[in-house]
């Protein structure tokens, strides 16, 4: 049910480790928690955080994975067993049984290389840690020995259980990853590795480090305590509430969205990977990690972003059909060489439409960028397929630019708009549609932008539009470009509900002179406070009592609240994931380089808004791929590094459709 | 002179708020600067500017009182209306409508009339001369909300009756106020209707509020009548 583990990757301490190396083997074994150190090599650990106590070695005497703690308190080892099967959720009956398997049938070149690569640790002897392994458990840590496997249960079969989607038995990483050599550095040959036992809620001390802002190397000096994880899977299957849903009436699928970094753009920007060894940026190895993380998880739909056309098309269709899937290129307008694509299981999704949207519109100034969108609609396969209502998966890279909020937001209403037309159609045949926004909205968690995506709504009158995406704070500038209406010119046919206007009105608005420039109440009364009306005509004469009237600006600003200046979508959409990790409240990020770190990369999935009670409907999130925090990443070198091929992580979602057999299979 | 003042001063029942001058120009006390000012109509043409919302026809705003403290004779309904300005966009709508007044604060006698551009808000304009017009009485306090809501359903082209609209008046009395819509075939049932459910619709209106369709032709008749009983009352 239940696979969390967390990996303590060790801080690589390459430039003391001949100096340590040493002294490690004798003094092997450190007590955190201010019980007792290890004073070798100056790595004096510092406050510590947590209660657990936990004991580590330096790697070059043990395995570096969590199936490997090395414990020579058993009461830790208790705590960490027990925590390991408290997050396992009452599993440890299944996990018991796996666990004698494995304990049997361990295989530490199945093993251990797999997280010798999964950490992106370096070690000297990849090998050795496969001895040492075998050495510690069988010799050193007999009686934590259960513990030790059953952390390689949680791991491996657990797991896989609940990441993999179904058709996989079991976890493969070790197979995939078995023909990968274990990544070795001369320079840096040793790591250490803090392994703890696993569970989403579990803090771990291990030397702190200080990172300074200007450099990607500790400091060695100031040593504290640091938390590394890997990436875990978290589970809401059980966390959810109201009714079970019998599995035959539920379709279950996974979505990752993943920005992959585009050759091309990484090149063109070397100052963002400064902090990166050649290697990790060249192409080819960049491009096995993406395939092999691809053939991980094995998503039902894969969107894509900067994904370079030349690369794309000789060498990850190949390998992405080979895999079964059906895909959808659409690259970047002008000159740019990247785009961004959408591949779904051909097994487990049919195509009912697509739509590729250029967001350069040549008549409008605003929409000058060249970034694009895939709007598609996919029916779901199963044994019920007619009880299953389409999902609508949108996947796009809106502009960069952190000082154009209004061109952001304009990108994202015609995505709007291509959704809402897909869902229109899908609602004119009497059938639910379900949504999924995909992509690198540059946009941070909590910016307007986000708030609009999520809330369905952004008063936007005023706003600087440096702030909608809330990357980068401008607010020193002196001059702000501000949002007013008309947020985009009425030719590009997009309502500020986010909806296409009927093919009448924007034929109307399109077409000089036309017989019918019809306004609403509404649409009048949004234009009530615009800049251009609050402006007295040079023309008005003054007349005492008749013409002297000015503009209140308090009543302009709820007026402005009320009747317009708003932006709206009809969509009811939740972020799969949340800006903190849920574990330590700690910042979670999607991408970092050398500029810094932050979310930007979202699935937005519909949800049924509480309060529409009798209709049951929208997507259940059943699980997600933990991010990571930028300190996180940082202790992996930052990105890319060896594990994570691209300056963003990928996002990956398992979400619920449910069948509409049961109650209202029809919603008009 | 006598003119359509009179007629009001006695009778304030409204149904005389549009009451045009005399056809007879000699009747007129003007002098050339009035004229300037408030009657000839501005040959700059309005258009809309850059990336604002065109309205369908362009309109103007005038403003008309009754002066206090003179004698009504003495004044002409042409002399006591105003042409306030001009515009062809929804954002010029607005600021004109932004500096000036609502109509329930207005003092006095005193109405508003907003009429395409080239078409005067009087009788006698060659739109208006066999037009009619709607007629509601409000009681004081709602007209400033249903002015508005009249207004933007006009500039909005709500009314759906092609080029028949002329203009909206709205006539600020002592106990009451009126709005009107003028409309160019008073003939035209089938538009006199339509703009009649419409007006419903719009102003958000009872079902038992009393609408009135009055031809200008009517008008102009009944106040032709009552000056002339004026003149023959005044002794001329």
């Amino acid at each position: 049910m239940i696979a969390s583990v967390m990996f303590y990757a060790l801080y690589p301490l390459s430039r003391f480790f001949g100096r340590l190396s040493e002294l490690w083997r004798k003094a092997p074994c450190v007590y955190v928690n201010g019980k007792e150190v290890w004073d070798g090599g100056g790595a004096v650990s510092g406050a510590q955080q947590t209660g657990l106590s936990l004991q580590w070695h330096s790697a070059g005497d043990t395995g570096p994975g969590p199936d490997h703690a090395e414990t020579e308190s058993p009461q830790g080892a208790l705590e960490m067993a027990c925590m390991g099967t408290c997050v396992n959720d009452g599993n440890d009956e299944e996990a018991a049984s796996v666990r004698e398997e494995e304990a049997s049938a361990r295989d530490p070149v199945m093993n251990d290389p797999a997280f010798s690569r999964t950490e992106g640790q370096t070690h000297s002897d990849g090998h050795s840690c496969a001895h040492a392994v075998e050495t510690d458990a069988h010799a050193v840590y007999d009686a934590d020995r259960m513990m030790d496997s059953s952390l390689a249960d949680l791991y491996l079969g657990s797991g896989s259980e609940a990441l993999l989607h179904t058709g996989s038995p079991v976890y493969d990483l070790s197979a995939l990853l078995a023909d990968s050599p274990p990544v070795q550095t001369a320079a840096e040959p040793l790591g250490w590795h803090f392994p703890t036992g696993l569970g989403l809620s579990q803090m771990c001390c291990r030397p702190y480090v200080q990172f300074p802002d200007v450099s990607y190397y500790p400091a060695f000096q100031h040593n504290d305590s640091i938390e590394v994880t890997w990436r875990v899977w978290e589970d809401f299957s059980e966390s959810r509430t109201g009714a079970f849903v019998d599995a035959a009436d539920a379709f279950d699928f996974s979505i990752m969205s993943y920005n992959i970094l585009a050759q091309d753009l990484l090149e063109a920007n070397p100052g963002l990977y400064t902090h990166c060894p050649e290697e990790v940026l060249a192409w080819d190895a960049r491009l096995r990690t993406i395939l092999r993380e691809l053939q991980i998880w094995q998503p039902d739909i894969i969107c894509l972003q900067e994904v370079q056309e030349d690369h794309f098309h000789k060498q990850m269709y190949p390998v992405l059909a080979e895999m079964g899937y059906t895909c959808i290129y659409k690259r970047r307008t002008g000159s740019k060489t990247d785009g961004c694509a959408v591949c779904y299981s051909s097994e487990r999704f049919t195509q009912l439409s697509v739509k590729l949207l250029e967001f350069r519109r040549p008549d409008c100034e605003l929409l000058d960028r060249d970034n694009v969108a895939i709007v598609l609609l996919l029916q779901p396969l199963s044994a019920h397929t007619e009880a299953l209502s389409p999902v609508c998966v949108a996947n796009t890279h809106l502009l960069f630019n952190p000082r154009r909020g209004d061109v952001k937001l304009a990108q994202l209403a015609i995505v709007f708009a291509e959704i809402d037309a897909m869902i229109e159609k899908c609602r004119s045949e009497g059938r639910r549609c379900e949504v999924v926004l995909c992509g690198d909205l540059n946009a941070l968690p909590n910016s307007p932008l986000w708030r609009f995506v999520s809330s369905g709504q952004l008063y936007y009158h005023g706003l600087p539009t440096w702030m909608v995406s809330g990357q980068t704070d401008l607010s020193y500038k002196v001059h702000h470009a501000r949002l007013v209406a008309p947020l985009w010119p009425s030719s590009l046919g997009v309502s500020d509900r986010c909806q296409y206007q009927s093919e009448s009105q924007t034929a109307a608005s399109g077409i000089f002179p036309v017989c019918n420039r019809q306004y609403s109440h509404d649409s009048m009364l949004q234009l009530r406070y615009c800049p251009a009306a609050c402006v007295r005509p040079a023309d008005l004469e003054l007349i005492p009592g008749v013409t002297d009237k000015t503009p209140d600006p308090e009543d302009m600003e709820m007026f402005s609240r009320r009747f317009g200046l708003t932006l709206h979508h009809s969509l009811s959409l939740a972020s799969a994931y949340s800006e903190v990790r849920p574990d330590t409240q700690s910042p979670a990020v999607s991408t970092l380089n050398s500029d810094g770190a932050a979310m930007v990369d979202y699935i937005f999935y519909s949800t049924r808004r509480s309060g529409s009670a009798g209709e049951e409907g929208g997507l259940q999130m059943l699980g997600r791929l933990s991010l990571l925090s930028a300190a996180d990443l940082w202790c992996l070198k930052g990105l890319p590094n060896q594990t994570f091929p691209s300056d963003h992580l990928s996002l990956l979602v398992k979400l619920q459709l449910r069948s509409l057999s049961g109650s209202n299979s029809r919603l008009v | 002179m006598n003119n359509k003042f009179d007629a009001l001063k006695d009778d304030d029942s409204g149904d005389h708020d549009q009451d045009n001058c005399s056809p007879k120009d000699g009747e007129k006390e003007k002098n050339d600067e009035e004229e300037k000012d408030s009657n000839t109509t501005k040959t700059k043409v309005v258009v809309p500017g850059a990336g604002e919302h065109p309205l369908q026809y362009n309109y103007s705003f005038w403003y008309s009182r009754r002066t206090p403290g003179r004698p009504a004779s003495t004044q002409s309904y042409e002399q006591n209306i105003k042409q306030i300005g001009s515009f062809a966009s929804v954002e010029q709508f607005w600021r004109f409508y932004s500096h000036m007044i609502r109509p329930s604060d207005m003092t006095g006698h005193s109405d508003f009339h907003l009429f395409k551009e080239g078409i005067k808000p009087m009788w006698e304009d060659d739109a208006n001369k066999s037009g009619g017009k709607w007629i509601i009485r409000l009681r004081k306090g709602l007209a400033s909300r249903c002015w508005e809501n009249l207004i933007l359903a006009m500039l909005g082209e709500q009314f759906m009756v092609g080029e028949e609209i002329c203009g909206a008046v709205v006539s600020v009395r002592f106990q009451e106020d009126i709005i009107s819509i003028w409309n160019k075939t008073a003939s035209d049932q089938a538009t006199t209707a339509r703009i009649r459910d419409t007006l419903r619709r719009v102003l958000n209106l009872p079902p038992n509020t009393i609408m009135e369709y009055k031809m200008h032709t009517d008008s102009i008749k009944a106040w032709e009548d009552f000056h002339g009983l004026v003149n023959a009352s005044g002794g001329r």
